[in-house]
């Protein structure tokens, strides 16, 4: 898979140019703004349905995100073939997690979250444990290096090997405990009460926040899901991974579901209108990320495990002794 | 994992419908039912008599039968998959993971198929009215 | 058994060479293994007689036979010996004995463990039982509850229950790493994961388990009996403690508990199944997924045994999905052995007949569980006998009878003989139809409002007709038992011999013979397939060079030490030759240590506790201290050069590098729990610290865990000057390690006394000192560890490929881990309070 980066002359179609164009405008002008959100007041229940964040920043970047994809995963099947590289489920995928995003982020949803603090952790939910890893999985760099024009596409793949390559001491080690502890600190530190709040009261925090949780969130599940089998943990340490994880995120789901006092007053204000006090509410919100956010590391573990002993399976059929 | 295995005689897909089919059957009648009695009631169908039982009634019955024949046909489905594959396969290395999916479908599609049939039988008592 | 002289190979391998040395001496796991079970059995005897004694009790309405308080015990008693002392460590005991042999073993990976964690779980038992003769039986449930646990409602009881129950624990932890190394590195060469037979996959995610949960637990009656004896106040509300704390740690471990006990048990069954059926496990991957997931979900669950603790009705929806994710997993496993049996033509032997009773009664009590999750329902039979049915279906069905189908499926190559058939059958039948009698006709008296846990019940319940039922079930089912074991003793004297492999199984515990020697395998088999008896011939033997020559170099060798191949842990592929430790005295005196120490905090002996607790450590440290013409001896061994295997790695390739992953976990377990109880005590506190203590000074902390953080430096800066073989920069940059590790622990007194509370005052005093007092038993462990290695490297420095090598790697590896440890500590007792007031 390293060859298709490397060895790149495909040219794009006249109208790849044209998207390619408008989206690297949007990419490069307005990182930022990549999850910016629409900051009203109002919360009157029956109009939350048709609030939609059509926030123009966040749907270009979208549209720019799946027109990427799209024209990057044509020039490549141009190149060495029609499903290889990326298969075509890959391509679902893909599909399925800008559907993720887009419920997360520009469904009423959004402003949903704005009014119940149970509504947000669906959000969070959604941001880390469903677009991240569904996005991971269907190769998005891979196909946007092959929107780019052949010349940086080559810069680009030389880079990213460059990176793969580069394993510093005990790097096998370092790497997933890394990982481990970046992922954990980040779900824990942002709900602490004054960050938290912090973020529901600032546009731009809130927008840190959700960048920190989708980025980080990529990159704790990418050493698990990534189709390139070599930037893989092993299966059996990927599985401790998602169950010491899965008992720490448990703990922070106890706590918030157990809680006698609301952690983050500011919904106090909200949640009214929604025949919720603010404290069922939050135990709604813990019991989310107890069960359904945590029952995501087991499903994956689960398939991960599965994986491994096919895998395992396939291996000793093979032809090895001769 | 994608294609199927040469010495197959049944599709990967029938399987997974054997397997599946009689479980969600029994999920979506449960919604549907539940859905029909609960609007169908608040839209004021349960005044509207047809042959001694209210509109809503009929609804679910129609609802629970559809759903039943479903998983019927699921169960069916997985008992003829076991049978073509046990016939078709003497000789040649018996397809184990096949195998098993069509007879645990049967099993799972068949106790769904009952468990609609015996789910059904309320609607005759309780929704005589809204 | 020929009567030819024993070769020198086989004296390496006897169990002691004295009659005092066999017993108290041997670390062999087969004897070892046998006593375990042995010693399970006669505990469920008795936990079977309190629970006829209970039966007879509530034959017939307002009973006065046994008065309320002994009910009580009784049915304390009961289930803490069911839960505790039967099957945890039955389960324990069958897989020391068989695990090695299935995986092609010689014995498991730490001989003296397993003597250690036999005494430990024998001496829980004992201190356990002796309650009785002081007339001071616990009696506060098996879950102990607080604070009826507490100092303030309860007698001396509870402390026999926490003290000998803690005691088990340890036996169980001990077991747990136990089970998980020697899965992971001894496995026969071949025997890659995908190979691995279930019941070895159902034990490592057990033994996984037991490292989290027993650790839990574990932590939890500490806390419990230091409330009791020295007055801390972790569980006392009235001084900012929460007793619902106790049911937290109680439950994490009581939830994963349950399928700690049903795993091994449905592994049992998936080995039995294909024997009798004759042909391979269906779906293997899908049962060694299942239970990788019952594991993995059994942790998030433990809040729904207790629903009184204020979380809303909804919550109850998100138990019941992640719930129905187990049902899904279990009923996976029962289609697996469905499809295994279907089409086959099943061996209707004793062993199958136990497992069909298992899934008929196990169905059954999964029913009766769906129902019980049914909120409504559940309010109506709330602690009434439908749960004590109901939960007796679980265990009996889900354990205990494929632990006996276990029974008669390996006795034969545990005694050497084979059981009756005959009296197979009658004992089969009669445990299930006196089960079903004793324990059906209490879904009714459930349903009619029978509650459960009180001695008597009124005449006008008219609920006489099915209680008497039920005690004549219990006594057929009594009767059911007394056949087996009357069965198993027939069988020893007059049973006829037993083949190699009497019902034509599959896996390799077959392999040898019955009786196996105390060697098990004289030549170390090697695996070319899932079933390795069966597919034997079908695929040829791989030609690998590095796997022949290991399996040549060990075939009845070495003769004078005791020794194994070990293994990667994936592919299998030989890694180096296991040096196993042979007889000794130290793991049982260590375990008398431990039992000095605990009865010492029994009657309040402090000193005579610390004695105890100095003893058990040097016993520990004599164990753990080889002497240097030994290793040279072991490793210039020829069985070493033959094969070109390492004796003592000192890397990954050894066993202690993944013990040491336990301790991590061990380790973890236990800063999580008291993490966990610190800021759940703050969760309900109006203050923190609470009553206006003003939170501890900087300064001092700060100096002194920098200097432990330092230390960690230094002994980095000593592992470097280690392996480029500079002895006498190691020793002063490692003496430095050492004196910094020291200061921290001057430096902790120093704080203490210059605090203005004690654990005494409130639960923030006793949180903030607990967690202390860990981190420092961890520091001064690894101080005695550091001291260790100086002594070590002294004499025999120049071994740093070998045993040298290894022991730096595992001290660096805990110091490491102590100053991680202290970091997380320093943040959660200095850092937090002030973070977010």
């Amino acid at each position: 898979m390293k060859a298709p980066i490397a060895q790149s002359t495909g040219r794009l179609p006249a109208k790849g140019h044209l998207v390619l164009a408008a989206s690297l405008i949007v990419l490069l002008v307005l990182p930022s703004q990549l999850f910016a959100h629409v900051a009203e007041g109002d919360s009157a229940e029956h109009s939350i349905w048709t609030k939609w964040n059509f926030d123009w920043q966040l749907v270009l970047s979208v549209v720019a995100a799946v027109g990427f994809y799209a024209v990057g995963v044509r020039n490549l099947w141009k190149k060495v073939g029609h499903g290889r590289a990326i298969s075509r489920r890959q391509i679902w995928t893909f599909g399925a997690g800008v559907l993720a995003l887009i419920v997360a982020l520009v469904s009423p949803l959004d402003a949903l979250s704005a009014e119940l603090s149970s509504a947000h952790m669906v959000q969070h939910m959604i941001l880390m444990n469903v677009a991240a890893p569904l996005l991971i999985m269907s190769s998005p760099l891979l196909a946007f290096s092959w929107a780019l024009a052949p010349k940086y596409r080559t810069k680009l793949g030389s880079i990213f090997r460059r990176m793969h390559e580069w394993r510093p001491r005990n790097y096998l080690v370092w790497q997933p405990i890394l990982l481990w502890v970046v992922y954990g600190v980040t779900l824990w530190v942002w709900h602490l009460p004054a960050l938290y709040q912090t973020a529901l009261r600032n546009e731009f925090v809130h927008e840190l926040q959700h960048i920190s949780f989708f980025a980080v969130s990529c990159v704790f599940w990418r050493v698990l899901l990534d189709p390139l089998k070599r930037l893989h943990f092993g299966r059996g340490l990927a599985i401790v991974y998602l169950f010491t994880t899965s008992l720490h995120a448990t703990l922070l789901g106890v706590f918030m579901a157990l809680s006698p006092r609301v952690w983050y007053p500011d919904y106090e204000t909200t949640v009214s209108a929604w025949s919720l006090s603010a404290i069922e509410d939050q135990q709604l919100a813990g019991l989310i990320m107890w069960m359904p956010a945590c029952a995501v590391y087991a499903i994956v573990a689960a398939f991960l495990f599965a994986s491994w002993l096919q895998e395992s399976e396939y291996q000793q059929h093979a032809p090895e002794f001769e | 994992m994608e294609n199927e295995a040469p010495n197959t005689v049944v599709s990967r897909r029938t399987l997974w419908f054997g397997l599946l089919g009689g479980g969600s059957a029994w999920f979506f009648q449960l919604l549907a039912v539940w859905a029909i009695a609960e609007f169908g009631c608040v839209a004021g169908l349960g005044e509207i008599r047809r042959g001694g039982l209210t509109i809503v009634a009929w609804m679910a019955i129609a609802a629970s039968v559809l759903f039943f024949i479903g998983a019927l046909f699921a169960t069916f489905l997985a008992h003829r998959c076991g049978r073509n594959i046990q016939s078709n396969s003497r000789g040649i290395e018996m397809p184990e993971s096949e195998l098993f999916l069509a007879r645990t479908g049967f099993i799972t599609s068949g106790i769904f198929t009952i468990i609609i049939l015996v789910q059904s039988v309320p609607i005759f008592f309780y929704l005589k009215e809204c | 058994m020929t009567t030819r002289p024993l070769t020198e190979f086989e004296k390496t391998w006897s169990p002691g060479v004295s009659r005092a040395a066999r017993w108290f001496a041997v670390v062999n796991n087969q004897p070892l293994g046998k006593r375990y079970m042995l010693t399970a059995f006669v505990f469920f005897t008795i936990g079977g007689v309190l629970a006829l004694l209970m039966r007879v009790q509530l034959t017939v309405p307002e009973n006065n036979l046994i008065d309320p308080h002994v009910f009580n015990q009784l049915f304390t008693m009961h289930g803490s010996t069911m839960m505790f002392l039967f099957a945890v460590p039955f389960l324990e005991g069958l897989t020391l004995y068989i695990l090695p042999m299935m995986i092609g073993s010689r014995d498991v990976a730490f001989p003296r463990l397993t003597a250690f964690s036999y005494w430990t779980y024998l001496f829980g038992g004992i201190l356990f039982y002796s309650s009785f003769l002081f007339g001071t039986v616990p009696d506060a449930g098996w879950f102990a509850y607080t604070p009826l646990s507490g100092p303030r409602y309860s007698g001396l009881g509870v402390d026999f229950w926490l003290l000998g129950l803690s005691l088990v624990e340890i036996a169980g932890i001990t077991a747990g790493v136990e089970i998980v190394v020697t899965i992971l590195k001894l496995r026969a060469p071949g025997m890659t994961i995908s190979r691995m037979p279930l019941f070895v996959w159902a034990l490592l995610v057990t033994g996984v388990m037991i490292l989290f949960a027993f650790t839990t637990l574990l932590v939890a009656t500490v806390l419990l009996e230091m409330d009791r004896s020295i007055g801390t106040r972790f569980f006392d509300s009235a001084a900012g403690g929460n007793s619902l704390l106790w049911q937290h740690l109680f439950w994490f471990f009581g939830h994963p508990e349950v399928y700690i006990m049903f795993l091994p048990a449905t592994g049992i069954v998936s080995m039995i199944v294909p024997t009798f059926a004759q042909r391979p496990i269906a779906a293997y991957t899908l049962v060694a997924v299942a239970m990788m997931l019952i594991g993995f979900l059994s942790f998030g669950l433990w809040v729904h045994h207790m629903f009184t603790t204020g979380l809303p009705p909804m919550a109850m929806s998100f138990f019941t999905a992640a719930s129905l994710m187990i049902g899904i997993a279990s009923g996976a496993q029962v289609f697996a052995w469905i499809g295994t049996l279907w089409g086959a033509k099943p061996i209707f032997k004793t062993a199958l007949l136990f497992v069909f009773g298992f899934i008929f009664i196990f169905v059954f009590g999964g029913i009766t569980g769906v129902m019980i999750a049914v909120v409504p329902f559940d309010l109506q039979v709330h602690d009434t006998y439908f749960i004590v049915a109901h939960f007796h279906y679980v265990l009996i069905g889900g354990v205990v009878f494929p632990v006996f189908a276990g029974l008669h499926y390996w006795l034969p190559k545990i005694t050497g003989r084979m059981l009756s058939e005959t009296l197979g059958q009658w004992s089969f039948w009669l445990m299930f139809i006196g089960f079903n009698a004793a324990f059906f006709p209490m879904h009714i008296m459930g349903f009619l409002g029978m509650p459960r846990r009180v001695y008597t019940y009124p005449k006008s319940l008219g609920l006489t007709e099915e209680n008497v039922i039920a005690t004549i079930g219990s006594f057929v089912l009594g009767i059911g038992f007394l056949v087996f074991a009357g069965n198993w003793l027939r069988s020893l004297r007059r049973g006829e011999r037993a083949s190699e492999n009497p019902w034509h199984a599959h896996s390799l515990e077959w392999s040898t013979e019955s009786p196996p020697p105390n060697f098990t395998f004289g030549t170390p088999p090697i695996v070319t397939s899932r079933e390795p008896l069966w597919t034997k011939t079908e695929v040829p033997a791989p030609q690998n060079e590095n796997v022949l020559r290991a399996q040549k170099a060990l075939s009845n060798a070495p003769e004078r030490w005791r020794a194994t191949l070990a293994t990667d842990p994936l592919k299998a592929e030989p890694h180096a030759i296991q040096y196993l430790a042979g007889p000794s005295y130290q793991p049982f005196l260590a375990a008398l240590g431990f039992l000095t120490a605990f009865i010492g905090v029994l009657v309040k002996g402090y000193l005579v506790a610390a004695l105890g607790m100095i003893f058990a450590a040097g016993a520990i440290a004599v164990w753990l201290s080889p002497g240097k013409r030994w290793l040279q001896y072991v490793a210039s061994s020829p069985a070493s050069t033959e094969s070109g295997l390492p004796v003592h790695p000192n890397d990954r390739r050894s066993t202690a590098w993944w013990a040491m992953l336990c301790v991590y976990a061990i380790g973890i377990t236990c800063f999580g729990a008291l993490f966990f109880s610190y800021f759940y005590i703050r969760l309900f506190s109006a203050s923190w610290p609470q009553n206006g203590i003003a939170v501890p000074e900087l300064q001092l902390p700060l100096l002194s865990y920098g200097l432990l953080l330092a230390s960690a430096g230094t002994f980095y800066w000593a592992t470097r000057a280690f392996w480029a073989g500079k002895k006498k920069r190691t020793q002063i940059v490692l003496a430095g390690s050492f004196v910094l590790g020291a200061s921290f622990i001057a430096l902790e007194i120093l704080q203490f006394s210059q605090l203005e509370f004690s654990p005494r005052t409130n639960a923030y005093g006793s949180l903030f000192y607990v967690i202390s007092w860990t981190l420092d038993l961890f520091v001064l462990t690894g101080l005695a560890m550091i001291g260790a290695m100086q002594l070590r490297m002294l004499n025999f420095f120049e071994n740093r490929i070998g045993f040298t090598g290894l022991q730096m790697r595992i001290t660096a590896m805990f110091w490491y881990f102590t100053v991680i440890a202290a970091v997380a500590v320093f943040a959660v007792l200095y850092i937090s309070p002030r973070l977010f007031a």
